[in-house]
C-alpha cells in the first residue's frame, strides 16, 4: 500500500497525469486515489501546474516557429547536413584516415624523440659524407674559410 | 543497462528501433542513403527537442544540424544492443543545448521595449498572457538539467527511467529535478495569483 506522503512525492515530482508515473506504482496510486480525498485533492493541484506548463510549452513552441513551416526547416537541414558531411567523409572513412596518426600516437613521447634526432643525424652525416666525396675538383682546400661569408660592404660605399 | 526491446519507445514503434540501428550501421560504413533517410525521419525529432530548449528558432536549427552531423561522423560508436537510437539523439541534442547555455548570451531586451497594446484584447486575456509569458521565462531560466528533465518528461513524453538514460543520471535524480523545477514553477505561480488578488 502506498503511503501518502511517497504519494505527495512522485505527484510532486511527475504531476496529475499517472501515465507518467513509473509503471509499476500506478495501481497503488490509483487505490490510494479512490480512497483517498487528500490523494485527490493533491492531484487536482498537481494538475493545476500541469496545465500551466503544457501551455507554456506550447505557447513557446508557437513563438519559436511562428511565420515558418516545419516541413522548410527540415529541408534547410538536410541541405545544411548534406552540405557539410558530404565531404567530410562517413565514420568508416575517418577511421581508416586517422589509423596512422593513432599509430604515432601509440609510440611513447621519448622514443619518438630518440627516433628523430638519430634520424637527422644519419641525414647530417650522409650529407656530409656525399659532399665530400663528390666535391667537384678545385674546391678551395681550406673548407672552413670557403663557407665564411663574404664581409658586408654598404659602409664603404 | 536497459536494452531496448525492454522499453516502450516513445514513438512506440519498436520496428522504427530496428530500423534507426539498421541505418545507422549503414550510415557508419559510409551509405550516404541511409544517413539521408536518418536525417529525414529524426531530423524533426531533433528540431522539435532543441526548439524546446534553444532560445530562438535560429539557434534550435543550429543544434539539430550539429547532432545530425555528430551522429554522421559517430555512427559507429553507436551500439544498439545498449540504448535506443532515439536515446541516443535526445542526450546529443540535450548536451548542445546545455552547452549553448553555458556561452554567455546578449543582453536581452528591456521588459517596457515592446509593451502589450491594452486596446489589443480584454484585461482579462492580457492578465493570462502575461502570466504564461511569466511561466515560459521561468521555465526558460531553470537550471539545466530541471529545464531538460521537465521537458523530456513533461514535454517529449518520456518517462522518468527513459529521462534518466538520456540525462545519465539516476531515476531517482530525475524525480528530484523535476519536484525542484516544479516546487520553483508553483511559487511562481502562486505569486502570480496574490498579485493579481491584491491589483497589482
Amino acid at each position: 500500500m502506498m503511503t501518502l506522503k511517497r504519494f505527495r512525492k512522485l505527484a510532486e515530482s511527475y504531476g496529475a497525469d499517472l501515465l507518467r508515473w513509473p509503471h509499476q506504482l500506478r495501481p497503488q496510486a490509483r487505490a490510494l486515489l479512490e480512497s483517498s480525498a487528500e490523494a485527490r485533492g493533491i492531484m487536482a493541484r498537481a494538475r493545476e501546474l500541469d496545465e500551466a506548463i503544457e501551455a507554456a510549452g506550447s505557447a513557446r513552441s508557437e513563438n519559436v516557429w511562428s511565420g515558418d513551416r516545419p516541413e522548410a526547416a527540415l529541408v534547410r537541414l538536410r541541405n545544411t547536413v548534406a552540405a557539410r558531411t558530404g565531404a567530410a567523409g562517413a565514420s568508416a572513412a575517418r577511421t581508416s584516415g586517422q589509423a596512422p596518426v593513432r599509430v604515432a600516437r601509440s609510440i611513447p613521447g621519448r622514443v619518438r624523440w630518440i627516433g628523430l634526432a638519430t634520424a637527422a643525424g644519419v641525414a647530417i652525416v650522409a650529407g656530409v659524407t656525399l659532399g665530400i666525396a663528390y666535391a667537384p675538383a678545385g674546391t678551395h682546400p681550406d673548407l672552413l674559410a670557403a663557407l665564411q661569408p663574404e664581409p658586408i660592404q654598404l659602409l664603404n660605399d | 543497462m536497459v536494452r531496448e526491446d525492454d522499453i516502450q519507445g516513445c514513438d512506440g514503434h519498436s520496428e522504427d528501433i530496428v530500423d534507426a540501428a539498421d541505418l545507422l550501421a549503414r550510415s557508419a560504413r559510409g551509405d550516404r542513403r541511409a544517413f539521408d533517410e536518418i536525417v529525414t525521419r529524426y531530423g524533426p525529432v531533433a528540431l522539435r527537442v532543441a526548439a524546446r530548449m534553444a532560445p530562438d528558432r535560429q539557434s534550435a536549427e543550429d543544434i539539430a544540424q550539429e547532432a545530425m552531423v555528430r551522429i554522421w561522423r559517430r555512427a559507429d560508436e553507436f551500439d544498439g544492443r545498449r540504448a535506443r537510437f532515439t536515446t541516443w539523439l535526445y542526450r546529443i541534442v540535450v548536451n548542445l543545448c546545455i552547452d549553448l547555455r553555458r556561452r554567455p548570451q546578449p543582453v536581452a531586451l528591456p521588459p517596457d521595449f515592446d509593451p502589450i497594446d491594452p486596446s489589443a484584447g480584454a484585461a482579462e486575456n492580457i492578465e493570462v498572457d502575461e502570466r504564461r509569458a511569466a511561466l515560459i521565462k521561468a521555465i526558460e531560466e531553470l537550471p539545466s538539467g530541471q529545464r531538460a528533465a521537465l521537458m523530456l518528461v513533461y514535454e517529449e513524453g518520456l518517462s522518468g527511467a527513459e529521462a534518466a538514460q538520456v540525462l545519465g543520471v539516476s531515476t531517482k535524480a530525475v524525480e528530484r529535478l523535476l519536484a525542484r523545477a516544479r516546487a520553483r514553477l508553483r511559487e511562481l505561480l502562486a505569486a502570480g495569483h496574490r498579485e493579481s488578488e491584491v491589483g497589482i
